[in-house]
């Protein structure tokens, strides 16, 4: 008996699908074997909108890794993201179009450098104005970014949108038609997802995460003990942007399409929606509750004619939901998870001791 | 700009502030006595508002004052329900918690209010209740215009806002808002009955708002994001006043309005002014609570840790 539990702790793939690596490669193994089934019987099933509606998911994920990052780390609720967000998209679609020539990657570093000031500019004024008022300044804030969006004709395209003829470097560069290069921006998506996955678990566990984590619990005791409240904060606000812009960068080059109504606080509001729901310490939950809340409605519910009809009741369903976590249960789906199987293991250790009778 | 054209401004800014006001009180009342920032109250207020057309478009023959008093009965409700349900069973959470469940709610009603009222997309029927005049009046020798709707909203917010303050200050639930709003629990041992209080403070919050939902719809169509703008603005008042005392937010939501009608004047900006006068508002409102950022009136907060 003690033998084979020795051998199963040196198993070395049950070691490895305990590393949270694991987690992650196997989320994006799965969304990749989604997009092979497709390309192999030609977009039978799964339908190209599931994997647009996954690709979204993918792409909101990366906004609420870095807004857990404000929110599970540096306890600070922000309601600038969508705004984050939305200036990546435009500045793509603006860069796309009135400088073709511009490679992708620049574009990249530069949406990123844009975000980073702003970011540091939140930052600033979040060591002014503590605690729950920050929300309701970062609020007036994303009204700024959505007054931009729909009023500055010539950079945004106003009201009508902005919008990319052709996605950047599979199709101006490789050549490939607009279904093929969808379905490599998607593949390239994965690895994005696995890879920011993986750097950000890494960032949060780092000497920077726990130095932001004894922030959230208190800023005086923070202080006390050497962390520098100027230091940590502004660097939460900069990855949460950084985040932010880049996920803007990769919406506009996969759904080439963005509007003003797209920006406003209710994506904000549902990125901390899925943050929270998710758990807002742990990464695979924030994938999960990002599903939840932008994935369920485009991916399962369009085939039910209820739902597709009012696509109301799922956006409520979410309200409940925040509600229901924020009151009964704070760790989110993953602390649900977790406590499932603890429940399950003491079953399980209650049913040996009366089938075996107690040790010793 | 001229002198008159300056009173002028001023003068047309004065319904604005008055369902600011209105709002404000409200979020300001919330804040004390509960520690939430309602995020749903220009949406209780919106739910106040389509019952008021509701009440007129379905009882034709009811006055349209009437119609008001019932939504502002419903917003009572549903803003007591809130309290209620919510709020006092999350007593022991965190302000930010409180703050996300309110979030919550804000989602359900930016989502349920246009499936219950679906028929609904006037703020009332032509003609009915609705007075598109334009009262002319000389102030200092000089001609002076102002809507009656606008005249209307002004004093009325003005006279409810001055009952509201008598309340705070003379009567025993008022002195019941202010104990609770210094200390909850010493407020409980001295024998206060904190729960009627802050359900009521909500309650009241919530039809205060639908007052300045039915001026800001009168006229026009009706739609869920009606206050949004005024929510926003209502909050930014609040923090730039100061959230410490209960006339401090006013004093915020009569600057709002003067920053933004004097933002939007094209003798002062140039004639793309109405196009960016919501950015400049939110721009200066934002710099001066960064420079204030205690507020106007307020006083610092020391932690203790």
């Amino acid at each position: 008996m003690e033998n084979s539990v020795l051998t199963t702790r040196n198993n070395p793939v049950k070691k490895a699908l305990r590393h949270p690596f694991s987690g992650f490669i196997s989320i994006g193994a799965a969304l990749l074997a989604l997009q092979i089934i497709a390309m192999a019987n030609g977009g039978k099933w799964p339908l190209s909108s599931t994997l647009n509606g996954f690709a979204q998911v993918m792409i909101f994920a990366i906004v609420g890794y870095g807004f857990s990052f404000l929110l599970g780390y540096a306890g600070l609720a922000s309601l600038g993201t969508a705004g984050f967000v939305g200036l990546g998209a435009y500045l793509t679609a603006y860069v796309l179009k009135h400088y073709p020539g511009v490679p992708y990657i620049a574009i990249l570093l530069g949406v990123l450098a844009v975000s980073l000031i702003l970011g540091l500019v939140v930052g600033f004024i979040s060591l002014r104005i503590e605690g729950i008022f920050l929300a309701i300044v970062t609020l007036g804030l994303s009204e700024i970014f959505y007054q931009i969006f729909n009023n500055w004709i010539d950079f945004t395209n106003g009201p009508n949108g902005a919008s990319v003829t052709k996605t950047p470097i599979f199709q101006t560069i490789l050549g490939m038609g607009t279904t093929d290069s969808r379905r490599a921006f998607f593949i390239l998506l994965v690895v994005i997802t696995v890879g920011l996955l993986m750097l950000t678990y890494n960032l949060g566990r780092s000497r920077t995460g726990r130095a932001m984590l004894a922030m959230k619990n208190s800023t005086s005791a923070a202080q006390a003990m050497g962390i520098s409240l100027l230091r940590y904060r502004l660097l939460a606000f900069l990855i949460s942007t950084a985040y932010a812009g880049f996920a803007g960068v990769l919406f506009m080059s996969y759904f080439k399409y963005a509007a003003p109504q797209g920006y406003t606080i209710m994506l904000s509001l549902n990125i901390l929606a899925a943050v929270l729901i998710g758990g807002s310490r742990s990464l695979v939950g924030t994938f999960l509750g990002t599903f939840i809340v932008f994935g369920t409605n485009t991916i399962f519910l369009q085939d039910i004619a209820l739902f597709r009809d009012n696509p109301w009741i799922i956006n409520v369903t979410i309200g409940i939901v925040i509600i229901l976590v924020v009151m009964f249960y704070r760790g989110g789906l993953v602390q649900l998870a977790q406590n499932t199987k603890q429940t399950f293991n003491n079953l399980l250790n209650g049913w040996r001791m009366y089938r075996y009778g107690e040790d010793d | 700009m001229s002198i008159q054209a300056i009173l002028q401004t001023i003068i047309n800014s004065l319904p604005t502030i008055g369902r600011y006001a209105l709002v404000t009180m409200g979020i300001v009342l919330i804040f004390r006595t509960t520690a939430t920032t309602n995020f749903a109250q220009g949406l209780i207020a919106t739910f106040g508002t389509f019952t008021i057309s509701w009440a007129a478009y379905t009882y034709t023959d009811l006055n349209l004052w009437i119609c008001l008093l019932i939504g502002m009965a419903a917003a009572f409700l549903l803003g007591m329900f809130v309290d209620v349900a919510l709020i006092r069973t999350a007593r022991h959470i965190t302000p930010a918690g409180k703050q996300m469940i309110t979030m919550g709610v804000m989602m359900i009603l930016v989502n349920v209010i246009p499936v219950v009222f679906r028929d609904i997309t006037l703020w009332n029927k032509p003609g009915k209740g609705f007075n598109a005049d334009i009262v002319s009046f000389t102030l200092f020798g000089m001609p002076m215009n102002i809507t009656y709707m606008g005249l209307l909203s002004f004093s009325l917010a003005v006279g409810l806002l001055a009952a509201v303050f008598a309340a705070l200050k003379f009567t025993k639930w008022g002195l019941g808002v202010r104990a609770t709003a210094a200390n909850e629990t010493v407020a409980q041992m001295l024998g206060v009955n904190t729960r009627v209080i802050t359900a009521f403070s909500w309650a009241l919050a919530g039809a205060l708002a639908t007052v300045g939902g039915f001026f800001t719809g009168a006229g026009t169509a009706l739609n869920v994001t009606l206050m949004g703008n005024t929510q926003v603005f209502g909050f930014l008042a609040c923090v730039l006043g100061g959230f410490g005392s209960f006339p401090a937010p006013i004093l915020g939501a009569i600057i709002i309005p003067l920053v933004y009608n004097f933002a939007g004047n094209p003798a002062l900006m140039g004639p793309d002014a109405g196009m960016w006068q919501n950015m400049i508002t939110f721009i200066v409102v934002l710099l001066l609570i960064l420079i204030f950022p205690n507020g106007l009136l307020g006083r610092k907060y020391v932690k203790k840790v």
